[in-house]
């Protein structure tokens, strides 16, 4: 009778541990380790490099640009040739975002499209936004927002204030070409 | 022994089978467009608050702060459709709670809302909605339900907000109320 208890114990907290073990596959060593394989493309930009030289932003403005660290972005192209290879990946995205780290926000979902909007940290005090989008046909991308303690509220409050001006965007377009 | 093992895996399977919801079987199947909002969205709405001094904006957030969450399962697949009617009929019979607040018949729609009872008469801690229409295309079936503490005076703003079939017969609900 007490075996039982204890095996059944220690299996309970056999599971607990597994999963725990699952959480070190992480999303930062899954874009690190597909930043040296050429069937992806990856981008990573810290997010100094996104301010223009002559900035009229205010301290408040600059403080919160600052909560943003980097910007990564990593997308996989789905070809005739690498089906299986794309399901593989993609799998293994969607096993890392679904761990208890992530949280998610938002979900869609249809025949040829999926998208999900995921973060981690507090509501008030962001660490990391993910957006994870797939096609059927053209393959998938993550993008990622990493950052301290990001308030959403002044982000979009300064989003709204300041104008092209302060921000040079044109990374945007580079990655558009990339995916075309 | 045996029973205690026994025990011990159902109380495991039916954790992870109570923390899923009835419908979410629907999210990953074929020929289903699934939107799914959670609770944790809803808080970081209401952290963005643009408007404050609008007090009607302020009641608007304070009700989107409440809730939990939302799902929306659509499908343009008959078979499907009366699949998820089936999961309705089943769900609705399972909980008593839920009783129907209203139903609309329009031009082969039909469209069917229920609540379950919160704190007083202008709160429901879930709106549910079923919506058949076998003349449609691309949307022969719609499950909806919303969960939180939900404010009935300020839910048609919000399916308004999210698009969702029926909301303007939802505006009505005051009205029909008092």
């Amino acid at each position: 009778m007490k075996t039982a208890i204890y095996i059944s114990i220690s299996l309970v907290l056999s599971m607990f541990l597994f999963s725990a073990c699952g959480n070190n596959a992480s999303l930062q060593k899954y874009i690190v380790e597909k930043q040296n394989d050429n069937n992806f493309i990856t981008i990573d930009l810290p997010s100094s490099l996104l301010l223009t030289e002559d900035n009229s932003l205010s301290e408040e403005q600059l403080e919160t640009v600052k909560s943003i660290k980097k910007v990564n972005m990593i997308a996989l192209q789905l070809k005739d040739e690498n089906k299986e290879f794309y399901e593989v990946e993609k799998q293994r995205v969607n096993s890392i975002l679904s761990t208890d780290t992530y949280e998610t926000l938002m979900k869609y979902g249809s025949n040829d499209m999926g998208a999900s909007l995921l973060f981690t940290g507090d509501v008030e005090a962001i660490d990391e936004i993910i957006i994870f989008a797939s096609d059927s046909e053209k393959g998938f991308g993550l993008f990622r927002v990493i950052g301290e303690d990001m308030n959403p509220s002044q982000i979009v409050k300064m989003m709204n204030k300041v104008n092209s001006q302060n921000f040079d965007l044109s990374f945007m377009n580079e990655i558009g070409g990339l995916l075309n | 022994m045996k029973k205690i093992i026994a025990i011990t895996v159902i109380a495991l399977v039916s954790q992870t089978l109570f923390s899923q919801g009835v419908f979410d079987k629907f999210e990953d199947q074929q020929d289903v467009t699934s939107m799914i909002v959670t609770k944790s969205m809803f808080k970081l709405m209401s952290k963005i608050d643009l408007s404050s001094n609008d007090p009607k904006a302020k009641e608007y957030l304070n009700m989107v702060e409440n809730l939990e969450n939302i799902k929306i399962f659509t499908t343009s697949n008959s078979g499907t459709a009366a699949e998820m009617k089936k999961t309705v009929d089943s769900y609705l019979k399972s909980s008593t709670a839920l009783s129907e607040l209203m139903r609309v018949s329009d031009d082969g729609k039909n469209i069917k809302f229920y609540v379950k009872e919160g704190k007083n008469d202008n709160f429901v801690t879930e709106l549910f909605m079923f919506l058949e229409d076998a003349n449609s295309k691309d949307s022969k079936a719609v499950v909806m339900s919303i969960t939180g503490n939900i404010d009935l005076r300020q839910i048609s703003q919000l399916t308004a907000d999210l698009n969702v079939p029926g909301s303007e017969q939802l505006k009505n609900i005051d009205k029909n109320k008092n």
